[in-house]
This record gives C-alpha cells, structure tokens and sequence, in this order.
C-alpha cells in the first residue's frame, strides 16, 4: 500500500465524519443552525445550553442515534461483504449467502407474530440475531466434511438453507390472519431504521466493532488468497480450512447483529468493495478499511434520503439501496463483458 | 509519519473512544410524561381509522394532526374533514416529536420502535387494538373516549351507532331468509369467522359464504370455490379503477356465468371504505348492504 491509498482512506474518514454531521443537523424538523451548533458544543461538560430540549431530543436522540446505527450497518455490511469476495474469489459474494439475513428474517417474522415486540425493545433483535446464528450454524453443518470445508458446498449449503429459510417465513406469513403483521413483516424485511436509538446502537457497537477490528487482522491473508488461491495459500502456511472458519465467524456475527436491527439491506456488501477497489485498488490492507467507511458513508446517506426525500410515504432502505445497486450492478456486468470481448 | 500501521492505530484508537462515548452518554431513559392536568390537549392520530373516530370525539382544534391517509377518499370516510387539520403524519418518531404533543394515538401494526422511542422520550402513546367484530370496533371506540377524556362522546357514538344497527335489524329480522353473500376483494380475499365483514353481513341478514366454509379471518378463495359454492349475492368493495374492472371482470368471466348470482345481476360494489373500515363508519356499511340484500324491505324509503 502506499502514501496515496493511505490518504484516500484518511479522507473517506473525514467525509464520514462530515457526513454524520450534515446528517444528523437536517431532517424533517427544520432546526437552526446555530441551535445545532450550541446543542453540539453544549456536550462539553462546562457549556450549557439555551435551546429548546425538544429541539436538543430531536437532534440527540432520535437524529444521531439513528445516523450513527446506519453507519454501523453500513460499515459492517460493507466490510463483511469485502472479505466474503475475498474468501470466495467471487466478485458477486454479499454478506447474506450462507443465510444469515433469511435467518434473521425467519427469526424476525417469528418475534413480531408474538405481538409484543414493541413491550420489550430486545426481542426483535434478539429472536433475529438467534435466527441468523442458527441459519449460518445448519450451512456450517452441513458443508463440513472431514478435514476441508470445500467453498462450493459451503455457497450449495448457503444457497439450499436461504432458500429453506425463506419457505419457511413465507409460509408462516401466509398463515396468519393478522393482516398488520404482513405489513410490519413486509417493511421489516425491506429494511428500515425509524426509531432505532440509542438502545439498538449499544447493541450491535461492540460485536460490530470488535469483529470489525479482528478482521482486519487478516488482510494479508486475504490478500495471498485472492491473488493465488488455496493451494498456494495453503502452501505459503496458511491454515485455509481454520481462516475460512475464523472469518465466516466473523463475518456472520456482525451481519446477524447488523440485519437484527436494521432489516434485509441488499447491495451494500455487494457494491460497496467494489466502489473502493476502484479507489483504493485491491489490497485489503487499505481495502477493508476502506470497504467499512465506504459503507458507512453510503448507507448514512441512503438514510437520509428514506427520511427527507418522500417524508409522508414508506419509502425503505432496502429500496434506496437497491435503486443505487442494481444500476451499479449492470454497470459491473456491462465492463466485465467489455473486456471478456463480448 | 503516514503508514499503514499508524492508519490503524488511529482507527482503533477512535473505535475505542467512539464505544466509551457511545456506553457512557446519558440516555433519555423513560421519561415520565409530565402529568397533564385534564384531557390532552394536543392530540397526533397516527393511524386512519382513530383519525376518523377522533374527529367525532373531541373538538378540532386539540387535534393537531392525522395520518397522511386521512385524505385519500378513496380509503377515509373523513377526506373532507382532515383537510382542515393542519398537520398530517406518519409513524416517524422526529416528525411526531417535532409537533410537540401530549397524546400519539398509533395502530396496531405501528413499528414498535418508532412507539418505544416516542415513549422513551416522555411522549404518552396510546395503541388501539385489534379490530375483529363489530364488538372490538365500540370497545375500542369506548377506550379511545377514556383516554382522550371524552368518555361521555365515546358513549354517545356507541350508542347512536347501536341504535342504527337495531334499526337495520328490525328491517331484515322480517325477511324471508337471508342470501348467501360473498364478499371479494381484490387480491382474492374473502373474510371468514372473526372478522368486520362477517359481522357486517350477519347485521344486514345475510349468510357469509367464507364463514360457512369455516374459513378464519381474511383468506384467499379460490375462483373454483366460487363456482361450486353458488354465491347468491357478489359484494365488492368498490375502491379504485382496479375494483372497478374487477367488478367487469366477475360479471363478464366466462366461467362464473352459472354462478347465481352472476346469472341474477346480484353483483353489488360499495365503497370498501363503509367496509373494511374500524371506526363507527362500519354501520353505514351494515345499512347499505341491508337494503342490497333485502330491497323489498327497504322499498318506499328515500334514496339514501
């Protein structure tokens, strides 16, 4: 890596911490801002402010917490989505192939049909984030063979449990009567952050964060398997079968804690690496960390754009996501032909 | 100097601060809503169905705003009389918060997050329940009167929409029998036992083809069932162009022709917003199916 990727990195830092600041100063509520500003610097112990504490509620704890768990997801999904096309060598891999995010569906529809989960603010959470977990657990079982974990059957055993999964919560879907439960259902799975606060930020920081840091204790790794494959990494001393176990951990524990709290969000761990390779290039060294800012930024924005954009409609995440995603996707598609030759 | 290793270092330095400021900031914590002397007087319907028994409640001016369906007359049976309050919503805790009320009246099926962070943050919400029969529809009415302080309104609208529903009842109680009635909505849905629209027929006498084939709450019914079940009397809820073509469709689907009551023209469509409605509304649904069902009954009254 040189002076330049190191740069780069260290400006996508500035630009998010710019953009959870813009973000969190607009909104719905038109706040002044020099009222933005004394609510800001009236953090300091020896300031106070003279703002409406409304006003300083709306910015401090319905606004920020929200901008700050939609940088988490987005970091984490981007990131996981960077070491998921790296232990696959598959520029398509996403977060969400070895079921974790129909895991926390399933987990999801299961909670919000008990009807309390608005009683107790860690059910929801809680039921997904166990459904992710025991989804990725079943494709772990199932693709471990003796001595290799081979990665074709580890995307079959992802492929097969999602799809199980989904079965599953459609089904369940169909049988209820509750006809607002297929709506809150429905945006649940669309994505979405309207009221996450503080609560749900505290939740997912320390398993995000965490994990977050443990990956990008194996960028060298990353980068030898992406470069010459297993055989070769294998012979260079790496562990595969033991990387790929500590990674998939890695990488499921903060997708399950992220899709918990926000939803299915499509495209960002598909997009995001992407984008920064293009900027960063393909070392992980800068690249995961590149990969987790860069998701950070895009889904603080997308965020903001569900809420200001169409205030009175339900627009969600996922949606927003997918518009930017999908036309970014073909884009991909379109330069891979170009030079296959098509 | 810039290198990889004091990048990194940096990044965790701030992620460590970032999870000490984020576990050690003061949270709102359930903030005990200040008591409020009296009925709230700043009163936010988030939902359709409290925005239209609300505004036969209380007095316009402690309600300060309706869901944003409220204006679509196509949905609300109260499109005239939202555009008079000054402000319409969603569920979204910033633009609720924002209005600075003293009562959220939500709906089932509200995100439980957006109620738990108004709540977290001293704003009393009130969710009203499921709504299954015609009972549901008055208790709810009833609470809601209680928890805007208008109990003796509450009891009044319950009791004139009980007087109606009497009314409507002494007319069909004479009438020979009572038709077997499928009520269709697009999608496919029919509602069975435990439902509004079940209540609603047995109110007007007649018989509901989805109970009777033991079907629970709303479910889908398959055009096949229709035929071998021979339906007396097709209701539509008439609601949009779509309901509209739907409406052709049935009368004109070469398959349903032996079907009775498409034989008879007994294909009927009334606005789905007297229908599926959970406010006291629904009786005007009852009245008008009634005199559907049972024309000779109702002959010689006015056009409503």
């Amino acid at each position: 890596m040189d002076r330049l990727q190191l740069r780069w990195l260290l400006f996508l830092l500035l630009l998010l911490g710019v953009s959870v600041g813009l973000t969190t100063a607009k909104g719905i509520v038109v706040i002044p801002l020099k009222d933005i500003g004394s609510i800001f610097f009236s953090q300091l112990p020896w300031l106070s402010s003279h703002v409406d504490p409304r006003m300083e509620a709306i910015v401090l704890h319905i606004r920020l917490p929200r901008v700050l768990v939609a940088a988490l997801v987005g970091g984490g999904l981007g990131l996981s989505g960077a070491v998921m096309q790296a232990l696959f060598r598959n520029g398509l891999a996403d977060p969400g192939i070895l079921g974790v995010s129909s895991g926390g569906a399933l987990g999801a529809v299961i909670a919000l049909s008990f009807g309390f989960a608005s009683e107790h603010i860690f059910f929801l959470p809680g039921m997904a984030f166990l459904g992710s977990l025991a989804a990725v657990s079943l494709v772990y079982l199932l693709a471990s063979q003796r001595g290799a974990m081979p990665l074709s059957v580890l995307l079959l055993s992802g492929l097969a449990v999602s799809a199980l999964l989904s079965a599953l919560t459609s089904l369940l879907l169909s049988l209820t009567r509750n006809l607002f439960l297929l709506r809150e259902t429905l945006f649940w799975l669309m994505g979405g952050l309207e009221g996450r606060g503080w609560e749900h930020l505290r939740i997912i920081a320390i398993p995000v964060c965490v994990a977050s840091l443990l990956l990008l204790a194996f960028s060298r790794e990353l980068n030898i398997l992406i470069s010459s494959g297993e055989e070769s990494a294998r012979t260079l001393g790496i562990h595969t079968k033991r990387l790929t176990q500590i990674l998939l951990v890695l990488t499921s524990l903060i997708t399950g804690a992220v899709v918990s709290v926000s939803g299915v969000i499509g495209f960002v761990g598909l997009v995001v690496p992407h984008v920064m390779r293009l900027i960063l290039g393909p070392d992980h060294r800068v690249l995961l960390q590149g990969s987790f800012i860069g998701g950070a930024i895009f889904l603080v924005w997308s965020d903001y754009f569900t809420r200001t954009l169409f205030p009175l409609e339900e627009v969600r995440l996922g949606i927003v996501t997918s518009f930017v995603g999908v036309p970014f996707f073909l884009y991909l598609l379109h330069r891979e032909r170009r030079s296959l030759g098509w | 100097m810039l290198s990889g290793k004091t990048v990194n270092l940096l990044l965790f330095l701030l992620v460590f601060l970032f999870l000490f400021w984020i576990f050690t900031v003061p949270l709102p914590s359930h903030v005990r809503p200040a008591q409020i002397i009296g009925p709230p007087q700043r009163i936010v319907s988030a939902n359709l169905r409290s925005d239209e028994v609300l505004l036969s409640l209380v007095n316009r001016e402690r309600l300060i705003a309706v869901s944003h369906l409220s204006l679509d007359p196509s949905l609300s049976n109260v499109a005239e009389e939202a555009k008079k309050i000054p402000h319409k919503v969603k569920v979204d805790p910033e633009m609720i918060y924002g209005l600075k009320p003293d009562l959220v009246v939500v709906g089932e099926g509200s995100s439980p997050d957006a109620i738990n962070q108004l709540r977290a943050l001293g704003i009393a919400v009130f969710k009203t329940t499921r709504f299954d029969s015609l009972a549901d529809i008055q208790k709810a009415i009833l609470d809601l009167g209680k928890a805007v302080g208008e109990e003796k309104n509450a009891e009044a609208l319950v009791s004139t929409a009980q007087r109606r529903l009497r009314r409507v009842g002494e007319r069909v109680g004479r009438a020979q029998r009572r038709p077997l009635v499928l009520y269709y909505s697009t999608g496919g849905y029919s509602g069975g036992r435990g439902t509004v629209v079940d209540d609603v027929i047995r109110a007007a006498s007649g018989r509901n083809l989805a109970a009777e084939k033991g079907i629970n709450g709303y479910k889908k019914l398959s055009l096949e069932a229709l035929v071998m079940d021979g339906p007396e009397v097709i209701l539509l809820g008439e609601r949009s162009e779509r309901e509209k073509l739907l409406y052709q469709e049935v009368l004109s689907h070469s398959g349903l022709k032996q079907v009775k009551a498409v034989r008879e023209k007994r294909v009927y469509a009334i606005p789905s917003r007297y229908l599926v409605t959970s406010s006291h509304y629904i009786v005007e649904g009852a009245e008008r199916l009634a005199r559907l069902l049972h024309p000779a009954l109702f002959s010689g009254d006015p056009e409503s």
